[in-house]
């Protein structure tokens, strides 16, 4: 209706309408189209100009030297991802290969360590780092956070190779949709993201990256931090079959669907302990959820919550992971080998990465072999399912075996693997 | 302005007096002489008219290509955000909403015929006065039906018809949206026109015939190309 209108007025507005009288069907419905598309083009360029106005309203404090040539830059969006580019840094600098590490985060843990061929710098956030890694002039680039050219961080011209690497265990299905497109190079954990990137460019019919399968430089630190821990069980005042619900956020998330039913049947059954591990991001965006699911399932000797940095001592108590399909999962049957019970269905793939590949990934499919994937009506059944996966969980190491190879390969190496690729990279720019 | 009618569209009206006083000279027939003038005019403009549909119809094609994700997209995401990825939808098909102006180019060409057509039936006065078959005054609105005291036009409503069924076939290549807007023009011209000499209904409503059958032309030629083009995908 609103085009008619528009078509209406500029008909007997604009024009001579005699000129239109003699306009038969083609040409009329000609018209139409030049004036539905004259006011596309003002929406999208006046959208595109109050967006590009936005770009430029960040403060300029923390400003590294733009004009600068680096060698190898490391851009982490925070402290989350410090487990990621430690293991590369700490590779980097043995090798003495000069390198800069932005963070745009001023508690990231990298800021506060030790190097001697690694800079760090603070950058700020949001759009005072976009400003900063849109005018950067760099041999090389890594960074794990997807989007290059599509979302705010375009191709600087004065980067020579973007490379990107994977911050979970699981593969890129998750994605937002092109989260890789634009990139030169991706540093993936093993050949089920290999073959998802091919598919994807097959489909899009995109320019071909580098793929380098170096396995997974933060579960290798976590290795590190397992071994060095010391847990012993003691969340909990007796011994019994724990329970570690961790899922993804959001409202496909599992405590968004169905949070309430399933920690209600687990904690009536009164048979097991129960950890509750939100994803952080929960606290943020789904405030409310976490407040009515801790107002109704507080703290008691069976039940906790946990929240710290790293969900490694809950991994360490439990018996058994309730989930959707969050990364922990992988995390969970590499480091502890023990089963899986997961909800999937409720995955939305519309946006994603997944809405473009013609199955489901490795690594969702996987979530069969590795436990039950379960509906809303098996919530009723959970105690016996949850009794159930753990006497079969023998049969979980060949399928582990198996996984590595997909998922995250090459144990204990990925720092060297990545240190490899970068400096073949540098060498031949 | 007159110097771009006297460029673009003075020659085409000069072809017209030309075609109309010789067909009259060969036909003795004003009428038939607009007629067959309505119908040389439409032959010499079918390159015209086929170009100007292709360069449409690349534009509904992408369109229609990156619909499903734009819809998808939107679904999912807002603002800001929804913007970049349809920027992206666009950057991944070659495309930018500039390109809708492509078919302006079509209408460009088009635009001087329909000013010359108009321009030269408001001053040609060898209709005026002459009747032609129930017509009595090509010069003047038909009122050929008496309506309580006053004469109602049939000329417009026999245009108005015709337009509407060319509409129809051609729509079959178009959006709803684009099938209404087509209506609503055919509706709008009966206003227009409703008063107009009858010669330019007559002249106009042959002209609509002539649209109707290169429509159903256009509609099957474009259609089969997309059929080739989809063999050919598959063949891929």
């Amino acid at each position: 209706m609103y085009h008619l209108i528009m078509l209406s007025l500029l008909l007997f507005a604009v024009t001579p309408s005699n000129v239109y009288a003699y306009l038969d069907p083609g040409s009329g419905s000609m018209i139409v189209s030049v004036i539905i598309a004259m006011v596309t083009i003002l929406i999208y360029v006046t959208k595109s100009f109050i967006y590009g106005k936005m770009k430029s309203l960040g403060k300029k404090s923390d400003m590294p030297d733009i004009k600068r040539e680096y060698n190898v830059v490391v851009y982490s969006e925070g402290g989350q991802y410090w487990n990621v580019f430690h293991p590369i840094l700490r590779e980097l600098d043995s090798r003495g290969i000069q390198t800069m590490f932005f963070t745009s985060r001023n508690d990231d843990p990298g800021l506060a360590q030790e190097f001697t061929h690694i800079e760090k710098k603070f950058i700020g956030e949001g759009h005072n780092a976009f400003f900063v890694l849109n005018k950067l002039k760099a041999k090389m680039i890594l960074m794990t956070t997807p989007g290059l050219g599509v979302l705010q961080i375009k191709r600087s011209k004065g980067v020579k190779h973007y490379s990107h690497i994977t911050h979970a265990t699981g593969t890129c299905f998750s994605y937002k949709a092109f989260s890789l497109d634009y990139f030169d190079s991706v540093l993936v954990g093993g050949t089920a993201d290999r073959d998802l990137i091919a598919e994807l460019e097959e489909k899009r019919r995109s320019q071909k990256k580098q793929v380098e399968m170096i396995g997974s430089t933060y579960l290798d630190e976590l290795r590190i931090k397992l071994k060095n821990s010391g847990y012993t069980y003691n969340m909990f005042g007796e011994k019994k079959t724990t329970v570690l619900v961790s899922p993804t956020w959001g409202s496909h998330g599992l405590l968004s669907k169905y949070g309430q039913k399933l920690l209600k049947t687990l904690s009536d059954c009164g048979k097991f302990n129960i950890i509750v591990r939100p994803h952080p991001q929960s606290f943020i965006s789904e405030k409310n959820l976490m407040d009515e699911l801790m107002k109704n399932f507080p703290e008691t000797e069976n039940l906790k919550w946990d929240r710290e940095k790293d969900g490694l001592n809950s991994m360490f108590h439990s018996d058994i992971m309730i989930s959707d399909f969050s990364g922990i999962i992988f995390d969970y049957l590499f480091l502890f080998e023990r089963p899986v019970l997961t909800f999937k269905s409720q995955f939305e793939k519309r946006g994603r990465e997944a809405m473009d590949l013609k199955d489901d990934s490795y690594d969702i499919k996987l979530l069969d072999r590795i436990g039950k994937t379960l509906a809303e009506s098996d919530i009723s059944e959970i105690v016996s399912l949850i009794n159930s996966s753990i006497s079969e969980k023998q049969a979980l190491s060949a399928v582990v075996k198996e996984a590595e190879d997909a998922l995250a390969r090459h144990p204990g190496e990925a720092g060297k693997r990545a240190a490899d690729f970068i400096q073949s990279v540098i060498k031949s720019i | 302005m007159n110097i771009l009618y006297m460029i673009f569209c003075y020659p085409i009206e000069l072809l017209m007096e030309f075609l109309a006083g010789h067909f009259n000279s060969l036909i003795g027939s004003q009428g038939f002489s607009l007629i067959l003038t309505s119908f040389s005019i439409n032959i010499i403009m079918i390159p015209v008219f086929w170009y100007a549909e292709k360069l449409q119809q690349r534009e509904r094609n992408i369109q229609a290509e990156m619909k499903p994700k734009i819809d998808e997209y939107k679904g999912v995401f807002k603002g800001y955000e929804l913007h970049l990825y349809i920027s992206n939808i666009h950057k991944q098909y070659n495309y930018h909403p500039i390109y809708a102006f492509r078919s302006l180019l079509g209408l460009f060409i088009q635009l001087p015929f329909f000013v010359a057509t108009y321009h030269f039936l408001s001053h040609y006065s060898a209709i005026k006065g002459v009747s032609f078959l129930f017509i009595s005054d090509l010069g003047s609105p038909d009122m050929l039906l008496p309506f309580f005291g006053a004469s109602v036009n049939v000329l417009p409503f026999v245009m108005t018809a015709i337009n509407l069924v060319s509409s129809f076939v051609y729509g079959k290549m178009l959006s709803r949206m684009e099938r209404i807007n087509i209506y609503v023009i055919a509706v709008l011209f009966l206003v227009l026109l409703y008063t107009s000499p009858a010669g330019l209904l007559l002249y106009w409503t042959c002209n609509n015939i002539f649209s109707f059958f290169k429509s159903v032309v256009f509609v099957k030629l474009l259609q089969n190309q997309k059929k080739r083009h989809l063999r050919f995908d598959d063949a891929e």
